[in-house]
């Protein structure tokens, strides 16, 4: 239940928005769509909203096939990353635009819609700004009002582009906690879109990879961090060194080449904090980095350095560590990594 | 006040040249105007501006242009809509189209409009069936002030059309609006004073329209005489003074009205300005 994305694709002209993407979305989540800009994550949060028709697959909401339904008839909240505000209009008048336009049959009294008005706006904490227009406020508290309009029509879904893009660092990690708090009061199935692995992680509880169309992954930060299904996920969640490693079988030559005698290199990805430093050679393998640059400030100390293959890589390393090496820039080290992922078939590179 | 620092340097030079420029062109050609006719006693101007002549010329010049612009005001809009809205064949042609009654001269667009309108014409044999008649009368009058106004209202309404944010409407969309609906409160009230704007530019030139009218209204006094013409047949007559006493009269409720037509603007979007 929830949910259900069965097999949808979307192209405009000769770019693919989507690729076959199937999904299913549980009841309640608060859900993370990530991926770089471009690949296709707002595509799939307005066909979900049915603002965008998919040229194939259906979308199914609570057991119930909408993919022929107008937006309005899908029960869904939408919060766009301009906002969208009606400029004419108060906040109030904002607010309670998606009960006034209900067929009169349906329609809350006068008294009801104030009444439900008023408590969104608490919700949203505008006490002071009911009767003032959207150009009359700051970035975040138009997000705000945006958020509290979209949900004024107790929608079973909704949905955030972006929601948090067009505002300045500061407040938008306030939104971010804040969005947070509320899913917890309403408990509406939510899902945001955002490029910001960072706030992905911090705001919601399950994640959806999607890149150039297609969807990479699905699963809780957790599990998309320290199991990453492929090399693109790997890559573009969390910092990652790319370098070339001397393989298994050293000393191997390529006799045939008549190529310069040396390690088989292959290239290999390492998390910055799963790099060692030793100053002593470790055993078999070795990979021996000059040290560029240190920058010793914060919980961890970040080395820079230049493999002996010319290539840049960053080492986290505890204070602790680097107390007890004693590490100067320009001092030759070796490289040991900890863990390494490997995928298979890819130079994940 | 006048002087603030600027980055951009001259400003002395282009006020002054602003001035100037504006009062050779503008300033001391209307004071001319009120000069001119400032030699008639309070008496004689009240005789020539309240003369039952004079009346008639006034009621059909501000009833024509206000019928003609409020009919752009409509129709000028559905253009403005299409043209924005839909792609179709030869769009770029349409939209061309409509700057045509600008760039005409009035006086081909008076001579074709009365060719196409008289009882004989095009379109007038057909309205002639019904017993209306389209040239030398008052619909002539409000057909060609209709023609000269309609890009003032199609080019004011276009840009603003063309940004409006689709993700506005389609917020109202999710939120439950029917399309009607949305375009009734959402888009209309954004493009109110873009309309009055367009309103005003096609009033204002359908009051100072003269080349096309004299040609479909046939310029009969007390029914088809536009004030402008009056004021031509006085000149003609060598009566400066009556003739200036007019001009400075229609300067007047001109100026008057497009006041009121921009205080309404401003009164429309004032929420926009409060505060911000």
């Amino acid at each position: 239940m929830g949910i259900q994305i069965r097999n949808v694709s979307k192209s405009f002209g000769h770019f693919h928005a989507l690729k076959d993407v199937t999904l299913t979305i549980p009841y309640g989540e608060l859900v993370a769509l990530l991926g770089p800009s471009g690949g296709g994550k707002t595509t799939l949060l307005r066909i979900i909203a049915g603002l965008d028709t998919p040229d194939s697959g259906s979308v199914i909401l609570h057991g119930q096939d909408v993919s022929a339904k107008n937006p309005k008839d899908r029960d869904v909240g939408f919060v766009f990353q301009h906002y969208a505000l009606f400029q004419h209009l108060t906040v109030f008048e904002n607010i309670a635009f998606g009960l006034t336009v209900r067929p009169r049959r349906s329609r809350p009294s006068k008294e009801q819609i104030r009444e439900k008005v008023t408590a969104l706006i608490r919700l949203v904490q505008l006490e002071n700004f009911i009767d003032r227009y959207p150009c009359q406020l700051s970035g975040g508290q138009r997000q705000r009002v945006a958020l509290a309009r979209a949900l004024a029509v107790e929608p079973k879904i909704l949905l955030l582009d972006e929601p948090f893009g067009a505002l300045d660092a500061k407040v938008r990690k306030e939104l971010r906690r804040w969005l947070r708090r509320l899913h917890e009061e309403v408990h509406v199935t939510t899902i945001f879109v955002t490029h910001d692995q960072e706030e992905a992680m911090e705001v919601a509880n399950q994640l959806v990879i999607i890149n150039e169309g297609r969807l990479e992954q699905a699963g809780t930060p957790e599990e998309i961090y320290h199991q990453p299904a492929n090399p693109f996920v790997f890559h573009f969640i969390g910092d990652v060194n790319s370098f070339n490693w001397p393989g298994l079988e050293e000393k191997e030559t390529v006799k045939s080449s008549g190529a310069s005698a040396g390690p088989h290199l292959r290239r290999i990805s390492v998390r910055p904090h799963l790099l060692k430093l030793s100053l002593d050679p470790p055993e078999g393998n070795r990979l021996a980095g000059r040290i560029l640059h240190i920058i010793p400030a914060g919980p961890y100390v970040k080395v820079e350095l230049k493999t002996e293959w010319g290539d840049s890589i960053q080492a986290s390393i505890s204070q602790e560590r680097y107390k007890h090496l004693d590490l100067k820039t320009g001092m030759e080290v070796f490289i040991i990594p900890e863990e390494l992922q490997d995928f298979e078939g890819s130079d994940a590179g | 006040m006048l002087r603030q620092r600027s980055i951009i340097p001259g400003f002395s030079l282009t006020m002054g040249f602003s001035l100037t420029y504006l009062g050779l062109l503008v300033l001391i050609p209307l004071s001319m105007v009120f000069l001119k006719s400032s030699q008639l006693s309070g008496a004689e101007i009240c005789r020539i501006l309240f003369s039952p002549r004079a009346l008639a010329a006034y009621q059909l010049s501000f009833g024509a242009s206000l019928i003609a612009a409020g009919v752009n005001s409509v129709f000028g809009f559905l253009v403005a809509w299409v043209l924005v809205r839909y792609s179709f064949p030869l769009k770029s042609l349409v939209d061309a189209l409509v700057d045509l009654p600008i760039a005409l001269p009035t006086a081909v667009a008076g001579i074709s409009l009365t060719t196409l309108y008289s009882p004989n014409g095009w379109i007038g044999s057909t309205l002639a069936q019904w017993g209306i008649q389209g040239s030398y009368s008052r619909l002539g009058v409000v057909i060609a002030l209709t023609f000269i106004g309609l890009p003032f209202v199609v080019r004011t309404i276009q840009p603003v059309l063309k940004d409006a944010d689709p993700e506005v409407e389609e917020a109202a969309l999710c939120l439950g609006a029917s399309r009607w609906q949305t375009f009734l409160k959402v888009l209309l009230p954004s493009l109110v004073p873009a309309t009055l704007t367009g309103f005003a530019l096609a009033f204002a030139r359908a009051l100072g329209e003269y080349g096309s009218v004299v040609f479909i209204s046939g310029n009969m006094p007390m029914t088809t005489e536009i004030v402008p013409l009056l004021i031509m047949t006085k000149l003609e007559e060598y009566d400066y003074p009556s003739a200036t006493a007019l001009a400075a009269f229609m300067l007047c409720v001109s100026f008057l009205l497009l006041f009121v037509i921009n205080s309404l603007q401003w009164w429309s979007q004032r929420h926009r300005k409060k505060l911000s």
